[in-house]
């Protein structure tokens, strides 16, 4: 398939591509941004598992150039200006200090993650390391954050993502679950948005003794106020009476669980990250329209030897003997 | 992150009073950490004494995330070797015999860099690399100590692969040790093999893969019968033959030199062969030995071969025309003129038991020799030898009938001969005309050699070298009629076909010969010959013989792998559509599955697989009839199929493409009109650029027609259904709108000069917050009810009333905890299911008020990645990463 096939089933890549993105993923911070007003008197904020940098991006160019933004990855990333960037492991202990330090020991108004593993095509396998990284995530969030302070995260919306939901719930006063609409509808992936940041009286925060991995959550505090429900226009809403969020139910053998409201987010007459578009016939400029490389190429994958060597032995396909 | 572990007790010696567990991790990171702790093996307190650990070694040098480790036992005296595999595709092979004297590693308490491509590995060095693999290796393990140097290694991967590996630790020379790839295993389809195991004193592997098959490989006897190869001289000098022939000037040109010709088989232990220079032979592979039959100076530098299996006898063609029939083990020898008149070469021998047919090199017409064997003598002894001479099948002005496969029929008496250009040509060898006239002369495999005719009951089956391989039914005479009732196209340049349990296809594919389990479609041999442009024979599980480079080559191909169980689909399944007991399932592995559901053991029975689509196969329907099947997907691909059984599918037609569309939803309405006593199909399909098209599908041509185009609005179209009124078509995207266009009469659109514009709305009501990801459409007390499933959580249900053009709509929100993918109606109930893997069962009403939803029950199933759900036999099947079948009268 061509280099502008891509441009026609995937309208953000070539978007992403035309804005100087670094990666069509720019945009699902900006929808949920539009619909959270997550930037709202925001001026120390943390990215984490950062790289290429599409969020830092959105970050360093919506907020007031007097704002701190400090991103943190494993790899190396080509800094941004206005932004920090550290590589560093954002499970290790040695991080925070680093952290702090670079937000001027000041808390954090809002930390944000988009990281994601490389999947496997197990699914458990798949989203227990996601929660895993949202849970890590989450740990260096509760040693950053002001209270009041907000959580965005990439969350695998998979067969446990309601035990996530209702840990999330022990620490901030309000937890949505959103899609972009440039998020691909054939995808897992959506993000948990959690706003007010309230641990619970005697919580306290630690690296070295995270949550998760054995800890347990703190009790869940009574918030019994009826949240939002997101219903288009025009809809008559069901409420039930049992099934609610399936939180009843044995506590010794399961976890506790609880489905969070969910929010579609990005205007409908925004692009369709599943839909096929035509390409334009002219560009911003007026000139004919061109399909333009991406503003970062894509790093090398971990195969990329592997490939120069089959290269080598000549042939794409096999490799290696067969016997019968 | 840890990736992958090892462990391995070490017991207590001299240095070390204590037990000690040696571990090795691997991690995300590309590293692999080894570390041991000494330990109390059964302490009294039952609390494990652990004293602090000490770190070994850090092993740097993956490019990628490891995903398995294994430590070896102890081999040669004091040696453990750590294998480990990794993103990277290679597996590294790391000498840590001296792990206990190595200086102690930082604990990782400094701040480390972390990321790939260290340069520096701190003790411990990695011996050997190994590649081969094809994309990511989940596992590595080292096989038990049998030879003092030689080190085995077994390995699985992503690319459907087992792989076998050696190192020889008294490798000399410089550069690191070679890590050999030995054997490779392909059973798997789709993608990955996530497991395994080994026995090691049988020789067995198991592994698993994503498809749910279990694959069986006996590895030990594998490498015991690697294949053997003759060249002549060494044949020769057995025989005690490599006399120069008499008369033959003794110069060494190549010309006078012998070489292999033509093979062909015997039985289970002995094939035949032909040479340049007229020599017959047989091998016996139980004794490695050759024998000479004999030496025909008119089989010099000509000859061709054939076998009746299973009974020592061979037939022969020479240059000048004549015929011989010879019994192997006597050497009694029968010959005589295949063709009155004719001296030239016989161009082709063709066998059924006991015929031969002889073709001519201008074939217009064949000769038919038919003849007994007389087993009551010993030796037994050729009577009754009758010749029938046959006109071409092939008509003036059409292409030359050259014969390539023949079958007789013993019970109708019909010849059946297939043609280099396809065709297949019928006698009725009853008939008293001579010389004979084809009874039907059809095109069947457009436009390759057929390669072999194989009787069933009823029918037969053709293999083709175009690949595709054709069940067959024909009709009584008077007017013979081929129908094709089963044609499939496994991707293979078929040569043969052979039925034992299962139906077998074997022949070429790139430089391999293929042996395929068609039931299974499972790889059940490949020997890399060269490609198909050699003399070859095979002998169905026995063995395989071929010339390459001169020699003879001998390859053992008994059944050494088989599937324990068979599995289902390699990727997600994304599709399901059901008629009767009857499933089909369409998946991302590209592949069409039609399986039943077992009433024993209630799983699915797997009938046939498909492998036409080029992408995966997101949507698929039958007509009310079952008669005919509808698949589409990726590219834009929609396909027709006629479905007569499980077992039988053919490809009927293929609607025109689009390589950046997808259709993710169709519906199909029988409209009459379709000619041949069928009915014509309208079919609707919404495609991922927002279009919608209308079709009309003609079974008889197997055409389809463009009869109305419109476009929806920008986003993708997931659902499209024709009203359970007939009078309009519902449209679902990943706007969440539900809209209606109305259609007056759709029995009328079956061929228009021009397509016909989409009419407006009549409907347009919002239900979800996006996607529309499942819909069902019931009639309802008051008018059409649609169920709907969403993204946003949902369970939407709407009431229709297409006379007013009114949508009311009801909201379940939060039903699940992700996206709802499948609703279905179950009873009196709805079903619906999500990512989220639960399965839940509502009881939805309607009242004064409007609709009431009440929670019924709610269950998890093992599927992940819902796609769809539907109801055979009364339960219900649940597909996704998966199959789930849930008995659904017990849930209510």
């Amino acid at each position: 398939m061509g280099k502008s096939s891509k441009d026609k089933r995937d309208s953000y890549y070539r978007l992403a591509k035309e804005q100087g993105w670094r990666a069509r993923s720019a945009f699902k911070l900006l929808q949920l941004n539009s619909q959270f007003n997550l930037f709202a008197d925001v001026t120390r904020v943390v990215d984490l598992c950062a790289a290429p940098g599409s969020w830092s991006q959105v970050l360093s160019r919506t907020l007031p150039p007097t704002s701190t933004i400090v991103s943190l990855d494993l790899q190396p990333m080509t800094p941004l200006p206005g932004v920090t960037t550290l590589q560093a492991d954002i499970t290790h202990p040695s991080t925070l200090p680093l952290l702090l330090q670079h937000l001027g020991n000041k808390p954090a108004d809002l930390v944000v993650s988009d990281g994601a593993p490389d999947v496997t095509g197990l699914h458990d396998l798949d989203e227990y390391i996601q929660s895993q990284l949202l849970l890590a995530a989450l740990n260096l969030a509760t040693c950053v954050l002001k209270p009041g302070g907000g959580f965005v995260a990439k969350i695998f919306r998979g067969r446990d993502v309601a035990v996530v939901f209702a840990q999330l719930r022990c620490l901030f006063n309000r937890v949505t679950c959103a899609k972009p609409r440039s998020s691909r509808g054939s995808s897992i992936e959506a993000f948990v948005v959690c706003e007010g940041y309230s641990p619970p009286a005697g919580f306290k925060a630690s690296l070295e003794a995270p949550l998760g991995l054995g800890m347990k959550f703190p009790e869940k505090p009574n918030r019994s106020d009826k949240e939002e429900e997101h219903l288009v226009d025009g809809v008559r809403e069901i409420e039930l009476r049992e099934l609610e969020g399936g939180e009843d139910g044995d506590h010794d053998s399961q976890e506790a669980r609880y489905i969070v409201p969910f929010i579609a987010c990005g205007d409908l007459s925004e692009f369709d990250s599943d839909a096929t578009y035509a390409l334009p016939e002219v560009d911003e400029f007026g000139q004919k329209w061109k399909s333009k490389d991406p503003v970062q190429p894509p790093t090398a994958p971990p195969y990329k030897t592997a490939l120069e060597m089959r290269r080598q032995l000549g042939g794409g396909g096999g490799g290696g003997p067969s016997t019968s | 992150m840890l990736y992958s572990a090892h462990l391995l007790y070490l017991a207590a010696d001299a240095p070390n009073p204590r037990g000690r567990v040696l571990v090795a991790a691997g991690t995300v990171f590309g590293e692999i950490l080894l570390w041991s702790v000494a330990i109390t093996p059964f302490p009294s307190s039952g609390i494990h004494d652990l004293q602090i650990p000490k770190t070994h070694y850090r092993l740097l040098g993956h490019e990628g995330s490891i995903f398995g480790v294994n430590i070896s036992p102890k081999c040669h005296g004091d040696k453990y070797y750590l294998a480990s595999c990794s993103d990277d595709r290679t597996i590294r092979i790391w000498d840590i015999s001296q792990f206990d004297s190595s200086p102690p590693t930082a604990d990782g308490s400094e701040i480390k860099r972390t990321g790939f491509g260290h340069e520096l590995t701190r003790g411990g060095g990695c011996i050997s690399v190994g590649w081969g693999h094809g994309a990511r290796i989940w596992g590595v393990r080292f096989l038990p100590v049998t030879e003092e140097s030689l080190i085995e290694l077994l390995s699985i991967s992503e690319d459907l692969t087992s792989r076998f590996w050696t190192f020889n630790l008294e490798q000399k020379g410089a550069g690191s040790i070679e890590l050999k790839n030995t054997a490779t295993y392909r059973l798997h389809s789709g993608k990955h093999i996530w497991s395994y195991a080994l026995d090691f004193e049988r020789g067995l592997l198991a592994t698993g893969g994503a498809d749910g098959r279990i694959g069986l490989i006996h590895y030990r006897d594998d490498q015991e019968s690697r294949e053997e190869a003759w060249d002549m001289d060494s044949v020769l000098a057995q025989i005690g033959d490599s006399r120069e022939e008499p008369g033959e000037p003794s110069h060494k040109d190549k010309k006078a030199h012998d070489a292999f010709k033509e093979y062909a088989a015997l039985d289970n232990d002995c094939f035949a062969a032909t040479t340049t220079r007229g020599r017959v032979l047989t091998y016996t592979l139980s004794q490695k030995r050759w024998n000479l039959v004999g030496q025909w100076a008119e089989l010099k530098g000509w000859s061709i071969l054939a076998s009746w299996e299973d009974s020592g006898l061979i037939a022969l063609g020479d240059r000048n025309g004549q015929v011989g029939v010879l019994d192997t083990v006597s050497k009694r020898e029968w010959w005589w003129q295949s063709m009155a008149g004719e001296s030239g070469k016989v161009a082709g021998v063709f066998l059924g038991s006991y015929y031969i047919l002889t073709t001519a090199l201008s074939p217009t017409i064949f000769s038919l020799h038919s003849f007994k064997m007389d087993r009551s003598k010993s030796p037994s002894v050729l009577i009754d030898r009758e010749t029938l001479s046959l006109h071409s099948p092939a008509r003036a002005g059409e292409t030359k009938f050259l014969v390539t496969s023949l079958a007789v029929n013993q019970e109708t008496n019909y010849l059946l001969l297939g043609s280099r250009a396809g065709t297949l040509g019928i006698y009725d060898l009853s008939s008293t005309v001579r010389p004979l006239w084809a009874l039907s002369h059809t095109l069947v495999h457009p436009t390759d050699a057929i390669t072999s005719i194989l009787l069933l009951k009823p029918g037969i089956l053709t293999t083709s070298r175009n690949g595709e391989y054709s069940h067959l039914s024909i009709s009584s005479p008077p007017n013979i009629c081929l129908t094709k009732t089963h044609s499939l196209k496994p991707s293979l340049v078929i040569e043969g076909a052979g039925q034992l349990d299962n139906l077998t296809l074997w022949g070429f594919r790139g430089k391999h010969f293929m042996v395929i389990n068609q039931a299974s479609q499972h790889e059940a041999h490949s020997v890399e010959c060269g490609g198909a442009h050699r003399a070859w024979t095979y002998r169905l599980n026995e063995y395989f013989v071929w010339t390459k480079a001169g020699k003879s080559h001998i390859a053992r191909t008994y059944p050494r792998r088989k599937l324990l169980q068979s599995g289902l689909h390699g990727r997600e399944v994304k599709s399901i559509a059901t008629h009767g007991d009857l499933i089909a399932t369409g998946a991302e592995d590209t592949l069409l599955h039609l399986s039943t559901l077992s009433p024993t053991s209630g799983e699915l029975c797997l009938g046939t697989v498909v492998g036409t689509h080029t992408t995966g196969i997101h949507a698929l329907q039958f007509t009310p009839s079952g008669q005919y099947l509808f698949s589409a997907g990726g590219a834009g691909e929609l396909l027709a199929w006629r479905v007569r059984s499980v077992n039988e599918i053919v490809l009927r037609g293929a609607c025109e493409g689009w390589s950046d569309l997808r259709v993710e939803g169709f519906d199909l309405l029988p409209v009459g009109g379709g000619g041949g006593g069928e009915d014509g199909v309208l079919l609707a399909i919404g495609y991922s650029d927002s279009t919608i098209r209308l079709y009309y599908f003609s079974p008889s041509t197997g055409t389809f027609n463009l009869v109305m185009k419109g476009t929806y609005k920008a986003c993708c179209i997931l659902h499209i259904k024709f009203l359970p009124s007939n009078d309009g078509i519902l449209v679902a995207g990943t706007d969440g709108y539900l809209s209606i266009y109305p259609l007056s009469d759709p029995c009328s659109l079956t061929s228009l000069p021009h397509p016909l514009p989409l009419p407006r709305k009549s409907v347009e009501k919002r239900v979800h917050q996006s996607s529309i990801k499942a819909l069902k459409v019931v009639v309802g007390a008051n008018g059409v009810c649609v169920y709907t499933g969403g993204d946003d959580c949902a369970f939407g249900v709407t009431r229709v009333d297409t006379k007013y053009n009114v949508a009311e709509s009801w909201i379940v929100p939060r039903a699940h905890a992700s996206a709802v993918t499948a609703v279905l109606c179950v009873g009196g109930h709805v079903l619906t299911a999500g990512v989220d893997q639960q399965v839940k069962l509502w009881k939805v009403s309607e009242g004064g008020e409007g609709i009431m939803v009440e929670a019924q029950e709610q269950q998890e199933s093992a599927v992940a990645d819902i796609s769809a759900a539907e109801m055979v036999g009364g339960k219900v099947v649940i597909v996704g990463v998966g199959v789930d079948v849930w008995e659904a009268s017990a849930r209510l």
